[in-house]
């Protein structure tokens, strides 16, 4: 799908840790469980706050507190899912640069990514300063995160 | 009737057959199940982290209760709603499955932690509301959770990995 991008995938796909996750029969199995359990933790995390900035759930905490409370295990939900991640793309490259859904992926994470730290964070600290914004970042921030959900499903199908 | 026969006879169920031999709509109710998933245990880990001291901890647990719990009873029940369709669509496979009872296994201990959580620990919550470590009780009950959904999203995932081979 983008040619310059298929030395990579080849180097990795030629790696001693490819080969290793492919030899077994468990290692993408339980990475995908622990992918899993990250999302969770991700997700959950986003939720509780993207909530708040629409004023349902802790809505006596101030967005910023509940963000500073909540990062932590954003953090290392975002740490887990990332490292899980990495290993099964060692798992599958190949199939995964022929995965239209794992393109789209990467770039909505890349995107989440930016926009979470970016104009998120800035926006959430002032939650209450900026009511439709910060109202705005919320859906905007649950749309991509849910999205690299979807598209991460997506790869089992297309 | 067995379980056994049950499932046979709702093997052969009009509405499971079609979603079973549809292209999109299993994988539909699946990634819906997967969505509602990240939403309702995403929110009961925040509630069990708050119950084992590491999250929240100058927050009153009642807020934290109240504010969240009905949150994720809401999408909860849409995993109840979607992994009964699932279930209904390929009950001789689930009836096979290790993981499918192991899942159920582990949701009726989820209910049991819950509920006897309630009976105990949670009735004398006025005493311990601001407390950032909350009694052992509390604490063991949100340890408990916190494994048994792990074990869940686990098992559930293994079910699907089972029909392959």
């Amino acid at each position: 799908m983008f040619p310059f991008l298929l030395p990579l995938f080849h180097w990795v796909d030629t790696s001693w840790l490819s080969r290793e996750i492919r030899a077994s029969t468990w290692q993408f199995a339980i990475f995908e469980m622990i992918h899993l359990l990250g999302l969770t933790m991700v997700l959950g995390s986003l939720m509780v706050l993207d909530l708040r900035l629409f004023g349902v759930g802790m809505r006596r905490l101030r967005p910023a507190e509940l963000a500073r409370d909540l990062s932590a295990w954003m953090l290392s939900g975002l740490a887990i899912i990332s490292i899980s991640g990495v290993l099964l793309f060692f798992g599958e490259p190949m199939k995964l640069y022929g995965s239209p859904s794992f393109h789209v992926k990467m770039g909505l994470l890349a995107a989440a990514i930016v926009f979470q730290f970016t104009i998120f964070r800035a926006v959430a600290s002032r939650g209450e300063a900026l009511p439709v914004l910060s109202k705005l970042a919320g859906v905007v921030s649950l749309i991509l995160w849910f999205a690299v959900g979807l598209a991460g499903r997506g790869i089992g199908f297309l | 009737m067995s379980i056994l026969r049950f499932c046979q006879w709702l093997q052969n169920e009009p509405v499971g057959t079609s979603i079973r031999e549809s292209i999109w709509t299993f994988p539909l109710i699946e990634t819906i199940h997967l969505m509602a998933l990240a939403f309702s245990v995403g929110i009961i880990v925040i509630v069990d982290l708050r119950l084992i001291g590491v999250a929240m901890k100058d927050v009153q647990v009642t807020e934290v209760f109240d504010r969240l719990q009905p949150l994720a009873v809401k999408g909860f029940a849409i995993n109840v709603t979607t992994g009964l369709l699932l279930f209904w669509s390929e009950p001789m496979k689930c009836y096979a499955s290790p993981y499918f009872r192991g899942k159920l296994v582990m949701l009726f201990l989820l209910g049991v932690n819950a509920f006897l959580f309630s009976a105990t620990t949670y009735k004398t919550v006025a005493s311990w509301d601001k407390a950032a470590i909350a009694p052992m009780g509390a604490r063991v009950a949100g340890w408990v959770s916190l494994f048994l959904w792990a074990g869940v999203i686990v098992a559930g995932r293994a079910i699907a990995y089972a029909s392959k081979s």
